[in-house]
């Protein structure tokens, strides 16, 4: 239902280009999760911005596509990106507190998705067109207390006049949650929708949205910077580096025998509750200057333990090792 | 509830009230010269005999402290006293000219806010633009440029030269509407006095703008950059994503943010619109409570200025009282 071919996003600085997305290929099927993993700064928010046409100034979309149930998203006019959004795909951030507008009650948030989708169509205009507003009103607010009971926001007939600072973390991720699912979308982007919670809270979300793709068929893309959590949610993974995919597959794949020295560092870094007290691991070195990166050989390169000298020259793509599995290193060449 | 705390801050204004009297009293004595001796000028035809007749008249052969006294007791009873040279009650003499200032006040207030927000707004959607830079200087030169120079170049465009406006007074001496309001333009509407009503306005666009200058100028600028700060947060990203149009994400999301620290600034801004009106009032013969206390600054007419400070004083206090309240409204993480 999404791929997303040779995607480049670059943000002209004083500095040059910053390429922040550097030749992205990605696909995820319907009904699926897929699990976006990487560092910070490797590119994964940048990726779910461009589905939906949102990368901040200075940043821009300068190659590639991206089909959307077989459309170039890319070629959309401003008006028809906008019906897309929210609509057909939806998104979810990473910091509950900051998404909700601070002067809206929560509930006319959430109504306000239904609104500019037209979820509850107007009846027919007449000369009592305002009773019917009054109307369409009171179905959009049945509606979202419906919502709200589903994401788990309990009294929500109270909670729907609340404003976001009286509710917590958690319960605000619930109500993004909510106006997420307000138009039924086909593909929803979760950008790290846990981090900012803890740990009971962020089980609660996850599997909230587990429910959600498991009774609606949403497919999901979630991006993390937690492996653990990637692998326990999501059907297939694919792992970041500086801007490209360094490694996909099936989750069991890529976390039971990942090929990529990259991905194999991240596993490695993961502490151990089993494991005695030692240091624990770090990929040496830090994500290159994207800024500076030179546009041949792999970027790992610099960091990689298993590197060899044709690295720097190489001009790789993904290369298929197994069914459905791939990877970008020189050694599966 | 939010009543009660609006009435609990009404309560709060009495001591500074009282203490801005005070203060306004002592500095008043301290200027040098005496209403009396103003007053009589050189025409030395008065006797002694008189002049001590009217100081006492006034209380001024009384010691200072006694003056204060009679002043503040006066004032608890909502007595504001006679004006010295006019011989007429101070209060009386401010319901006179107050429509006049008050019309003013709001045209400007008004012109400051449809100037201002506006050019706040499309600035910073389009930041860095060639549209963006060339307000920010215009407002930048708002800012600096002090009301009397711009009324009397104002005047100099529009009435001397190019002779499209009147530069005085509030409206045709030939016309003369009857008083309702007090308010010019409204009288005369209510009147059903077209011509009335195109004069008054035409008299009220160059000392309105004059005065609207620097508050729409300050509105601007602040606007304009907490609309930059708004615009970078995830709420207006995310309601992009909801599929909400740019033009409501703006509107909406971004404007009711921006408005709370502009509203700050509003608040703060009358009292400049307060203290402009006086030379406002007085570069365009506008006979309004600022050209007041003016001519009774310079004759010592102590119960007048004092009645009139006080006046002034109440508005602003009273306007940042309503500031706070809008306050509430507008953030909903504020209360009273």
């Amino acid at each position: 239902m999404l791929e997303i071919r040779n995607l480049k996003v670059i943000f002209e600085t004083d500095r040059g280009a910053v390429r922040a997305v550097n030749g992205l290929d990605l696909s995820l099927e319907k009904g699926k999760i897929l699990g976006l993993v990487g560092e910070s700064g490797s590119g994964k928010s940048m990726t779910l911005l461009s589905i939906l046409r949102l990368v901040p100034y200075p940043g821009k979309i300068v190659e590639g596509e991206i089909l959307f149930e077989g459309e170039d998203l890319l070629k959309k006019s401003p008006s028809e990106m906008r019906e897309i959004r929210g609509k057909d795909i939806a998104m979810i951030f990473q910091d509950p507190m900051t998404t909700l507008n601070p002067v809206f009650p929560v509930g006319e948030q959430i109504r306000e998705s239904l609104r500019v989708h037209n979820i509850i169509k107007p009846e027919r205009e007449g000369i009592l067109g305002f009773l019917r507003e009054k109307d369409r009103r009171k179905k959009e607010y049945e509606k979202v207390v419906e919502l709200m009971e589903k994401v788990g926001i309990s009294y929500p007939e109270k909670r729907y006049f609340s404003y976001p600072h009286q509710f917590s973390g958690g319960m605000q991720q619930r109500a993004i949650i909510a106006i997420a699912l307000s138009c039924n979308p086909k593909l929803l982007l979760a950008d790290e929708p846990t981090t900012a919670l803890d740990v009971t809270i962020q089980a609660q979300i996850l599997d909230l949205l587990r429910k959600i793709n498991e009774v609606n068929g949403t497919s999901i893309i979630f991006v993390t910077h937690d492996l653990a959590v990637a692998a326990e949610f999501c059907d297939e993974i694919a792992v970041m580096y500086a801007g490209q995919i360094v490694e996909k597959g099936p989750v069991d794949k890529v976390i039971g025998e990942p090929k990529h020295p990259y991905t194999k560092g991240l596993l490695k870094s993961i502490p151990k509750i089993t494991r005695k007290k030692e240091k624990l691991y770090a990929i040496p070195g830090n994500v290159p200057d994207l800024a500076s990166l030179s546009p041949k050989g792999c970027p790992f390169y610099e960091r990689c333990e298993e590197a060899v000298e044709e690295c720097k020259e190489v001009e790789l793509s993904l290369i298929e090792v197994s069914d459905g599995e791939f990877v970008r290193c020189i050694k599966y060449l | 509830m939010r009543e009660a705390k609006v009435l609990k801050r009404v309560l709060y204004t009495i001591p500074i009230m009282l203490a801005i009297a005070i203060t306004v009293f002592i500095f008043m004595r301290f200027t040098p010269g005496d209403p009396v001796d103003i007053m009589m000028g050189k025409e030395s035809m008065v006797s002694q005999q008189d002049i001590e007749l009217l100081k006492r008249e006034f209380n001024l052969d009384k010691p200072i402290y006694t003056q204060l006294y009679i002043f503040l007791t006066n004032l608890l009873k909502g007595d504001l006293g006679k004006s010295i040279t006019k011989g007429v009650p101070v209060i009386q003499l401010i319901r006179e000219t107050l429509p006049a200032t008050i019309e003013l006040a709001l045209a400007a207030l008004m012109l400051g806010l449809l100037i201002g927000i506006p050019i706040g707004i499309i600035s910073a959607v389009k930041q860095n633009s060639w549209l963006d830079r060339s307000m920010m200087a215009i407002s930048f030169t708002g800012i600096s440029m002090p009301s009397f120079w711009l009324g009397l170049i104002l005047i100099l465009i529009f009435s001397a030269k190019l002779n499209l406006l009147p530069s005085q007074g509030r409206i045709n001496f030939l016309i003369s509407i009857p008083k309702v309001t007090g308010f010019y333009t409204i009288d005369s509407l209510l009147n059903g006095d077209w011509e009335a009503f195109v004069s008054s306005l035409r008299h009220l666009f160059l000392p309105a703008l004059t005065l609207s200058a620097p508050l729409a100028a300050v509105l601007a600028r602040v606007m304009r950059s907490s609309m930059l700060e708004v615009l970078r947060n995830d709420y207006v990203v995310f309601a992009r994503a909801k599929g909400v149009p740019e033009k409501l994400v703006i509107l909406k999301h971004a404007v009711r943010n921006a408005l709370i620290p502009t509203v700050t600034v509003l608040g703060m801004e009358v009292g400049a619109l307060l203290g402009g009106n006086m030379i406002v009032e007085n570069v365009f013969g506008w006979p309004g409570i600022g050209r007041l206390v003016v001519n009774a600054i310079f004759d010592r007419d102590y119960p007048l200025v004092q009645g009139v400070v006080m006046f002034y004083a109440f508005t602003f206090v009273m306007a940042n009282l309503l500031v706070d309240v809008l306050y509430t409204y507008l953030d909903p993480k504020i209360e009273l």
